[in-house]
């Protein structure tokens, strides 16, 4: 009998050992184990997230660009301005509205954020203007010439910049006046536009005017007025005026009508204009106002959109400008 | 051999089970103490790589989104996990000139029960990094690019 007990007590002590150090292992091993679990990073919405708010910035952009440039128009002629007088503006968000409401029902189609995009006129404003670069040809000749480019900033421009500093009037029928025209620092020169306005006395009408057989004037003045304009005595443009009637007119004489070309590009500089013939009077214009060579300033260029990109994980903003070109 | 030296062979024969189990047991349990620790240190770097990388994908995703307009704004909310390694942690961004690295900007992450820091070069060039913010909840921090071009760790105020 005291044989078995001792043996029943060494059975007990060995099953102690044996679950004692089978938890220590056990214990080591879910310790291990949850050591080793990976980081529980739940950013995989996130990362979709942002990965279609960059694709859908991009795709959007691209898309209100190509619109834009595909819709804008001055003067029925395709050039990436809005014309604000026109509304055409007005037209061009009806468009964007309906693109918004094509791509947000895509998007809902085929992902699951939620895309609107808004056209800002008022943060489109006075972004830039149109200048001719050749007054004599269309805007777009159909040929895919653009004769215009588009400019964010205009100062950055070379232009001829008209000031009127002195004019001498009345020279009398058959006479002269002058005018001297100088580079202002001051004025207006994003919003002006410059005409010289003369009164020519067209009571006498005369012949067709040939030059090198070919008609010039028709029903011409007596004397054709005639401008030239001059920098440092150098002609650097001129430009006749034909005109014919019964009565005095009043002929608006817009220097833009100049082609002037100084080395072949536009320059700011000192230019004095001499008109001569006709029966020159007053000229009709206010000295304060001065002019550059600009289409027109009424125009929405590089129009801005406020784009907006919702998904579960996401939320994206941007104001987007869609370039017109230049 | 009589029966009395017999007795004292058994009772020694226990008091050497006891004492080998014993050290067996000890050496056990020190030497799983040990590899705990250092698998702990493992796990826990592992893991700030895994958060640490997950960041600045983020920051750089938001430094390529800032070019995509004006005034952008982005605000994502991803998920950490609370405890790493079953330590509490924290995380921030902080300047790259205290990083061995040759970047602006730097992330940090590390734990009170960790002796070191881990850190990640922030390399942006279109945005800057708020240093020194650090999220209210780790576990689910907002990240978000601000109208100023900042990146930061809270909402823009």
């Amino acid at each position: 009998m005291a044989m078995t007990a001792r043996t029943e007590e060494r059975g007990q002590l060995l099953f102690v050992l044996a679950i004692f150090i089978s938890l220590t292992i056990i214990g080591s091993v879910v310790l291990l184990n949850a050591f080793h679990a990976p980081a529980d990073v739940g950013a995989t919405t996130e990362r979709t997230g942002l990965d279609a708010a960059e694709d859908t910035s991009q795709q959007v952009s691209s898309d209100l660009h190509d619109l834009y440039m595909q819709t804008a128009t001055a003067n029925g002629e395709p050039v990436p301005v809005l014309n604000t007088t026109a509304g055409e503006h007005k037209e061009f968000a009806t468009l964007v509205e309906n693109y918004t409401n094509a791509s947000l029902a895509t998007s809902m189609r085929y992902e699951s954020g939620l895309i609107n995009v808004t056209f800002d006129p008022e943060a489109s404003e006075d972004e830039g203007v149109v200048l001719r670069q050749n007054n004599s040809a269309p805007l777009n000749d159909g040929a895919g010439n653009n004769h215009w480019v588009v400019v964010e900033n205009a100062d950055a421009v070379p232009y001829v910049y008209l000031n009127v500093t002195k004019v001498e009037t009345n020279p009398g029928p058959g006479g002269m006046f002058t005018m001297h025209m100088n580079s202002p620092s001051a004025n207006d020169p994003d919003n002006a536009e410059y005409n010289l306005t003369v009164l020519e006395n067209t009571t006498t009408t005369g012949a067709d005017i040939f030059v090198n057989g070919q008609q010039v004037c028709r029903e011409a003045l007596a004397v054709p007025f005639e401008v030239e304009l001059t920098s440092d005595g150098v002609d650097v443009g001129q430009a006749r005026r034909c005109s014919h009637g019964n009565s005095p007119t009043y002929g608006s004489f817009n220097v833009d009508n100049l082609n002037i070309d100084q080395g072949a590009k536009r320059v700011e500089g000192n230019y004095s204009v001499v008109a001569t013939g006709g029966s020159v009077t007053s000229p009709d214009f206010d000295d304060s106002v001065s002019g550059r060579k600009k289409l027109k300033n009424d125009f929405i260029y590089n129009p801005h959109f406020r784009l907006r990109y919702e998904s579960p994980g996401v939320q994206y903003q941007a104001n987007v400008t869609a370039l017109g070109g230049g | 051999m009589t029966r009395a030296d017999r007795g004292v062979s058994i009772a020694l024969t226990h008091a050497f089970t006891f004492a080998i189990t014993a050290i067996l047991v000890s050496s056990l349990l020190v030497g799983a103490g040990d590899l705990l620790e250092d698998q702990e240190q493992r796990a826990a770097t592992q893991q700030f790589e895994e958060i640490g990388s997950d960041v600045v994908s983020h920051v750089n995703t938001f430094d390529r989104l800032n070019e995509t307009g004006d005034n952008v704004t982005v605000t994502i909310k991803p998920t950490y996990p609370e405890q790493v390694a079953n330590r509490p942690w924290q995380m921030e961004f902080a300047d790259g000139d205290d990083s061995p690295f040759e970047t602006e900007y730097a992330l940090n992450i590390s734990s009170d029960h960790h002796p070191y820091t881990v850190q990640y070069p922030i390399d942006t060039s279109n945005t800057d990094v708020d240093v020194g913010e650090r999220p209210a909840n780790q576990d689910n921090p907002t990240l978000s690019l601000c109208a100023d071009g900042t990146i930061r760790f809270g909402d823009c105020s």
